[in-house]
């Protein structure tokens, strides 16, 4: 009782998509999420190029928290951070991660 | 409810007493069948010699013929019982040519015999409302809940009860923490909602059992050995043998390691001191360091305890002072690759945190990895590389985790199955992480290297897998917390059985002996108070 089932989510997401040059997804990349830690959050993206990172508490600083994308053969060329908005549940953090081939 | 059903539902069948002087080379076999079905396949048959703590299972073919090998039964009288869900033994008799002859009847009392995942499945409800059910059969089976005539509000008074009671709590022994587990009111409200709707509060039952189907064709082809423990209260969590061939184990709820010889059935228990008097007793991890010395994690007497296997003294490693709160509690042990930097990892449940014992000082270091994250999170299983960096389990949440032995940093992995909560788990030769996700229903492994999952499903819904063990042959070994069931399977080829055991048993961890031949399957039975063995008659799946 009073396990972690009780204690439905909560807290900020972290999601986007990893793309190349030309906007086409890439799948099977690595997504890290540094945290002023240290600690790293990592996932890799779906067939689409989604990845999603689970909740994140309210206490955290979204733009405290890096977002960077690897995959063999490609090259990180850009991170765009999409405006975070201010709400109550806070609303996911959207992140699109570039590279290119290189 | 009345001692009959009660017996019933503590031994999952009934009990027939059968005098059989079997001479010392025979065989003993035989054949069960039912009015209903004729020739029984998948029944489970159970032999216990008279005032012996040993009892050997064996399972009928399809042409309803079992036989125990003649090497499992000495010759003596014997007590016979069998399990087969909705049948009771009605009678045996001795054949003309000295077999026996088990006849079955149908059940009397069905809901007796259920499984905590044929309850699952019998009962109305969606997902979300029986969720937080997995919580409850950590202590004890759904039919002391839903034979209960309890309201909405009286059940919301028993669940605010349990969250007093400590995790290593049993029926024949309940311990009350310190400090109560937290809980939201409205979670436990609608629990008691939803309980109210599925108990006996408006009449008997508004809907109808469903049962699992009997082991059939491989599935059958197994000896089961239980060691009976010479006290009920003893729990045994975690099993395994060590290199003479001795089954070890960790009592959930009392100070003691415990030592049986399954050659014998001769038990021996070594008593570590008390470290918090008044805290709830016993440990739950038992784990081995590199010279095969064991580690036990302390739970609520805090802390982890060192047993040198050849002094067989105890070594307590307590809790500094300023760590050590009422709510403290030290559930695993990762002693592996201590040779290597001299420290033990351990957990500390009440800060949602990992440990790192330097051996020689006596000091603990604190790992924080899911500090100001928020959400439910709790390290649990723990394994270490061959340079002692750490991969835990987050049991709370979705997650593995990896903390570098050097810099202390940790990698956090979501698991590809969101609310998986990964829970025990092992490394292979290859340094890949093998893990169950028991909230997730399904078996999974981490590839470092890769930093990669890959997941399988358990095939029966419900199975809340608890551990997962990989044998020489590359074949997982998990164990049901909820159905009785084994399970074995090839992540090569996805082909599965499942072994049925011969009791209500909370499995939890799991051990695999990789040195006979078929490899040999170890559970203890953490409410039955008995160390399972269970060999397989066959090699391979395939």
């Amino acid at each position: 009782m009073g396990g972690p089932d009780e204690h439905p989510d909560e807290g900020l997401v972290f999601f986007g998509y990893v793309k190349d040059a030309r906007g086409a997804p890439i799948a099977s990349a690595k997504v890290t999420a540094t945290m002023k830690s240290g600690n790293t959050f990592i996932v890799q993206t779906t067939a689409t190029g989604l990845y999603r990172l689970p909740t994140f508490s309210t206490n955290i600083n979204p733009a405290e928290v890096v977002i960077a994308c690897a995959k063999e053969g490609y090259k990180q060329t850009r991170v765009i951070r999409r405006p975070i908005a201010k709400a109550n549940p806070p609303k996911p953090v959207e992140t699109e991660c570039r590279m290119e081939r290189g | 409810m009345q001692d009959g059903a009660r017996l019933k539902a503590l031994f999952g069948f009934t009990l027939l007493l059968l005098f059989c002087g079997t001479g010392a080379a025979a065989e003993l076999r035989g054949h069960v069948s039912s009015r209903e079905e004729g020739a029984m396949e998948g029944v489970l048959v159970s032999a216990r010699r008279a005032g012996s703590p040993i009892t050997v299972t064996v399972v009928s073919d399809a042409k309803g013929e079992f036989r125990f090998p003649e090497v499992s039964l000495p010759p003596g009288k014997y007590e016979y019982s069998t399990r087969a869900v909705g049948y009771e033994l009605e009678r045996s008799a001795s054949g003309g040519d000295g077999t026996i002859q088990l006849t079955l009847r149908k059940a009397k009392d069905l809901a007796a015999q259920l499984t905590n995942t044929e309850w699952f499945i019998s009962m109305p409800g969606t997902t979300e409302q029986k969720r937080p059910l997995i919580e409850c059969m950590s202590c004890h089976t759904f039919e002391r809940i839903l034979r209960t005539k309890h309201g909405a509000g009286e059940m919301f008074e028993v669940l605010k009860r349990m969250t007093t009671y400590a995790n290593n709590s049993t029926l024949q022994k309940v311990q009350v923490r310190k400090v109560e587990r937290k809980y939201e009111e409205q979670n436990l409200r609608r629990l008691a909602a939803y309980l109210a709707t599925v108990n006996q509060s408006s009449g008997p039952w508004a809907y109808s059992l469903k049962t699992l189907p009997r082991p059939s064709g491989r599935a059958t082809r197994v000896v089961i050995t239980e060691y009976d423990m010479p006290r009920k209260t003893i729990a045994p969590h975690d099993v395994q043998i060590d290199a003479e061939g001795m089954a070890w184990y960790s009592n959930f709820v009392d100070n003691y390691l415990g030592r049986l010889d399954p050659k014998t059935g001769a038990h021996e228990e070594f008593a570590w001191p008390a470290v918090k008097p008044g805290a709830p007793t016993g440990a739950l991890a038992l784990s081995t360091d590199r010279d095969g010395n064991f580690w036990l994690a302390a739970m609520f007497q805090t802390g982890v305890v060192k047993f040198d296997v050849r002094k067989k003294a105890f070594q307590v490693f307590r809790l500094p002072p300023e760590m050590n709160t009422d709510a403290s509690q030290q559930s695993m042990v990762m002693p592996r690759q201590s040779h290597v930097d001299g420290k033990v990892w351990t957990n500390e449940v009440a800060k949602q945190a990992l440990m790192r014992l330097d051996i020689k000082s006596g000091k603990y270091e604190l790992f924080e990895p899911f500090k100001m994250m928020g959400g439910s999170h709790s390290p649990y299983g723990l394994v270490a590389d061959a340079a002692n960096n750490l991969f835990f389990m987050d049991f709370g949440g979705e997650a593995i985790g990896r903390i570098d032995a050097k810099t202390g940093q940790a990698m956090i992995y979501p698991t590809p199955t969101p609310r998986s909560r990964p829970r025990r788990t092992m490394m292979d030769a290859q340094g890949r992480v093998w893990f169950a996700e028991f909230a997730a229903n399904k078996v999974a492994m981490f590839d470092p290297a890769k930093e990669s999952f890959r997941e399988w499903d358990a095939p029966t819904p419900h199975t809340y897998p608890y551990d997962v063990f990989v044998d020489r042959n590359g074949e997982l070994w998990s164990g049901s917390m909820s159905s009785d069931r084994i399970l074995r399977f090839d992540p090569a080829s996805g082909k599965s059985l499942e072994y049925l055991l011969p009791r209500q048993t909370n499995v939890r961890r799991v051990f695999v002996d990789n040195r006979t031949k078929p490899v040999t399957f170890w559970v203890g039975s953490n409410h039955g108070a008995s160390i399972i063995r269970l060999t397989p008659l066959d090699e391979r799946l395939d």
